[in-house]
Parts: structure tokens; sequence; C-alpha cells
């Protein structure tokens, strides 16, 4: 079914809205969770929020053209919430992996909630993304937003895994160089 | 947390980098499909490009401006102080050793020069990879050498043809390839001017010549920088510099080409590209036949060589198969050192142009 279909059910308050998503986005979305999560049980109810969520959300948002992107960011919300709640119980080392990468990017005295809004600091990143080359935004994306790892980036891309690694090495320092220009830091 | 949050932010961002990343994808494909691919779409830009040719008017070239934005800085009364942007240049990382560039480039030669091979069509020419690299100024608040990231580069026929970039984390070494593209017309350019000083800023790479010419070597745009500051000299370092000298660049200032007699090369690794598949194959030949008592079948010396005389080896195929041989009549040679039974010396195929073995050097 087309997204548009899906969105216009949730406005309908048809229940069927969420069978249709689980159908189309549900593997999807398990993945991104699972990419972070790493158990099944925890990601499928990552999943099952997801549909709650995006249940409630839709109205007032009518995603027609960028539905996946909006139950993906819903799903990645509700895994990396689960981790920071859970970290301290147990190391998931998917998670720890990758906050321990992005964490270079951060500019030394950056501090979110004090200082910047959080628009700001997507506009910024969506600035810095498109100053990419297609294949950078992609290698980035992948990491950083779907999760995915070093290797199967490689392979989904056909790179070296060091290609990949540079490329995101080299990405993050960039970042952060750009969050300083931008006044989130120092 | 930060990271957390940052990885939140990065979860809002445009929907239409994530459709981008959900659709871009390769498959997989093996060397020799790609060889075949690369061949193919070689013979199509040549077409094309005959076929714009013939229905084009000529164009003008266009110019573009860069935009750089080095400010002009004061620079210290001390001559050694190499400050911009008020900023010392600061050195980060271990580096590498001179064994680790040697074992890392020497086991992964074939590849690398099959890679660059397939980008370039010279199977059988001569690659040098050099070991003694560069690493790069990072332009920015704090103005930055990274010792773990070098950049060696690789020449064909006397030209810059690629990189291989070293990269260092957690004490693990990578490389990667970069070839391909218009940065190679670029930097030789760039090199016509000597030496050069590398720096990135932002994500772009400039080539700084000695008269504070700057290059864009991924767009290729070049000005002159204000005479304000000597550029040049303010980043010049021996770790972030090079010269058409060191990179045996054939260069034309007002001596012409350089005096081969006089200029020390830096070590280098030279390499012929053969595709790995015959490689392979001489190594088949080996296991299949009676050599099997010869263990050693890793890293064969590929050569692009004259042809041997006809009582220096012995011919594998029939008698009617046309040997095809490259330009100046030279052929591949792949050449395995032996240990079982080293005293009969190492054993030597010859491939031709066809990638066909069609001989094997005697054994005495």
């Amino acid at each position: 079914m087309e997204d548009t279909k899906i969105v216009d059910l949730y406005l309908e308050r048809d229940e069927s809205a969420i069978s249709h998503t689980s159908e189309k986005y549900g593997k999807r979305l398990n993945n991104i969770a699972q990419s972070i999560v790493e158990d099944n049980f925890t990601s499928e109810e990552c999943v099952n929020d997801t549909y709650m969520q995006a249940w409630n959300l839709i109205p007032p948002n009518e995603p027609r053209t960028y539905l996946f992107s909006f139950l993906g960011r819903i799903t990645r919300h509700i895994a990396l919430d689960f981790c920071r709640r859970k970290n301290a119980e147990k190391r998931y080392a998917n998670y720890c992996e990758l906050t321990s990468e992005i964490e270079s990017s951060i500019p030394g005295s950056l501090s979110i909630d004090e200082i910047i809004d959080e628009m700001e600091l997507v506009n910024s990143i969506n600035k810095f993304l498109s100053g990419l080359t297609l294949e950078q935004q992609n290698i980035f994306v992948r990491r950083y937003w779907y999760f995915d790892s070093v290797e199967s980036i490689s392979k989904r891309y056909g790179f070296s895994q060091s290609k990949v690694k540079t490329t995101l090495f080299r990405l993050r320092e960039n970042l952060k160089t750009h969050l300083e220009k931008g006044g989130f830091g120092r | 947390m930060k990271a957390n949050d940052l990885l939140e932010a990065i979860g809002k961002i445009d929907s239409r980098f994530i459709d981008n990343a959900a659709k871009a994808k390769t498959s997989v494909i093996n060397r020799k499909s790609l060889a075949i691919i690369i061949a193919a779409a070689g013979a199509l830009i040549v077409a094309a490009f005959v076929i714009k040719i013939a229905i084009q008017e000529p164009k003008a070239i266009e110019t573009r401006e860069t935009t750089l934005v080095l400010e002009p800085t004061e620079v210290g009364a001390d001559t050694n102080d190499f400050a911009i942007n008020s900023s010392s240049v600061i050195y980060r990382g271990t580096g590498f050793s001179e064994e680790e560039i040697y074992n890392l480039i020497y086991e992964d030669q074939d590849f690398i020069a099959s890679a660059i091979a397939y980008e370039y069509d010279c199977f059988g020419q001569e690659l040098r990879i050099f070991l003694d690299g560069f690493n790069h100024v990072t332009f920015g608040e704090e103005n930055v050498i990274d010792r773990d990231f070098l950049t060696l580069p690789v020449c064909l026929n006397n030209e810059v043809v690629g990189f291989v970039e070293l990269f260092k984390v957690d004490g693990e070494i990578t490389y990667s390839l970069r070839l391909g593209g218009e940065t190679w017309n670029n930097i030789n350019e760039a090199l016509n001017y000597g030496e050069v000083s590398f720096a990135y800023l932002g994500f772009g790479e400039l080539a700084i010549a000695p008269d504070n010419r700057v290059f864009d070597i991924t767009t290729g745009a070049s000005s002159l920088l204000s005479d304000d500051v000597d550029w040049y000299s303010v980043i010049h370092t021996d770790s972030n510099s090079y010269s058409a000298e060191n990179f045996d660049v054939e260069y034309d200032r007002n001596n012409g080409v350089m005096d081969t007699e006089t200029f020390e090369c830096p070590p280098y690794i030279s390499v012929f590209a053969l595709d790995s598949i015959y490689v392979d194959e001489c190594r088949n030949l080996i296991s299949e036949g009676e050599l099997e008592t010869v263990t050693n079948l890793d890293n064969p010396i590929v050569r692009y060589q004259s042809m041997p005389g006809n009582i220096e080896y012995f011919r594998i195929v029939d008698e009617n198969y046309e040997i095809l041989l490259g330009d100046d009549e030279y052929c591949y040679s792949v050449t395995f050192t032996t240990t079982a039974d080293a005293v009969l010396g190492p054993i030597t195929y010859y491939i031709d142009m066809n990638g066909t073995i069609f001989g094997s050097a005697y054994r005495e």
C-alpha cells in the first residue's frame, strides 16, 4: 500500500493503518532497533511502541511523503532512550560503540541542554550533510541514522572496510569543526 | 549524555538524506566481471566522447574562482614559528614506522596494483608506490598535522595517479585507495611548480606552491594568495610537503625535465599490475601439476618484460596459438619463489596480452 494511503488510514483512525505499516516497514524498523538494543524481544517492543506513537502523532502530523523516515525517527528515539535508561544495568556494545564514535564529533564545551535549541543543531547537521558528496552522505547516514555496522556499509556500497572507517573518521572530525564554527562549542 | 543527544539530533535530519541512503546500494561483483564492466564502460565513454566532439561546437574554457578563506595573519618574529590564524601547528598521533609502512604495502601490493590497473587500464606497466609519504595540515582553530594519517603517492609513467592513504586507529593500521577523477591532473599541475605543501581546509584539499599559488586539488581551481603572508613557508614542514623530484614526476620548469642523475629518490615499491585472475591461474598450474611440493605460493613477483628467447622458456600452449605481445614485444611474467625444491630456482610463467599462460621458464 502506498504511504499516502497508509497515512490516510491513520487520519481516519482506522486501526488497519498499523497492520499495513507493520507489513510494509516492520522489518526495516526492526533492523534499526535491533542494531541498537541487540535483542529480538526488546527490538520488537521498540517497534510496537513506534506504532503506538505513530498512532498518537498522526494526526496532527501527515507524513505522506516521508512515512519511513518519520517512523524510523521514532524507532531510533525509543531504542536510544531504552539504552540510555538501561545502560547502567547492561552495556549495549553497539550503543557504546556508536556513542563513543560520535562523542568525537562533539565540540569541547558543548552542552546541548543548556546552550542550544535542538532544532538549530539539527539544522546545522543538515547543512553539514548538504556539503558532502552523495557517497559521504550515505556512509554517514547509514552509520549514524540506520546504525549499520562498518562491515554492512562496506558490503552495501562495495567499499573496503578501511575506506568506510577512514571516511567516517574524517566525517566525524569535519562535523566537529562544522559544529564549532556554527557556535556549538567554545 | 552528550553523544546520545547528538545521535538523537542526527535522527531528525532531513528525510531526503535518509531516503537517499535507503536507495543507494551497489552489488558486489567479482573482479572478472568488474574488468568486463570497466572495459564496456570505457568503450561507451570513448564512443560518447567521440560523438560529443563530433556534434558540439568548441567551447570556451570556463574559469572558476576559488573561495579560499585563508585569513592573513601576523606571523611571529620567530621565523621557525609557522603560525596560521594565530595558532601554531600542532602534531597529533603516533605515526608509522618505516617497517610498518613497508610491510603493509608489500603484503598488499598485488591488490593495490590490480585496483589501480583496473582504474587506469595499465596492466603490466610499472607502478611506483612511494613509502615516504606526507601528512596534511588541517586548518581550523588549531592547525593540526595528524601523524596517524599518511598519504603515499602512486606514480605511473612519471605522474601521480593515486594515493594510498594509511590510517591508524587504536594502534591498528588500515588503508584506503584514492583513485580516479580529475584530482590527479590537478596534483600534477601543482607539482609543475616544483615543491608543494598540502593542507586540508574544510572539505577541500589544497596544494600550496612556493609562489603562494594555491591549487584546490579537488576542483582544479587555482589562485594566487595575497603576498601578505608566505603561506607556503608558513605551513611548510617536512611532513606535509612533497616535490616533483620526490615523486619522480616529470615537470617542466626552466631546466625542463629534471636531471635524474643527481636526484635521490625516496624509497618505493615497484609493482607491475597483472590481473589477479591470471596470477591465480598460475598458482593453480603449480598446485595441480607436478610441482605441488612448492609451498610458497604467496606474493609472486609480477613483471612486464621483454619476450623471453626461444631457448629460455618451455612453450605450454599449442604451437598454432598466436602469442599476443604488448608494445615493444613485452609480456607478463609471474615468478614464485620456492622452498621445497629451491635448488631448481624460482618458477616463472609467461602470460601474453590475452591473459593466456603460454610458457614457463626452464628450471635447472
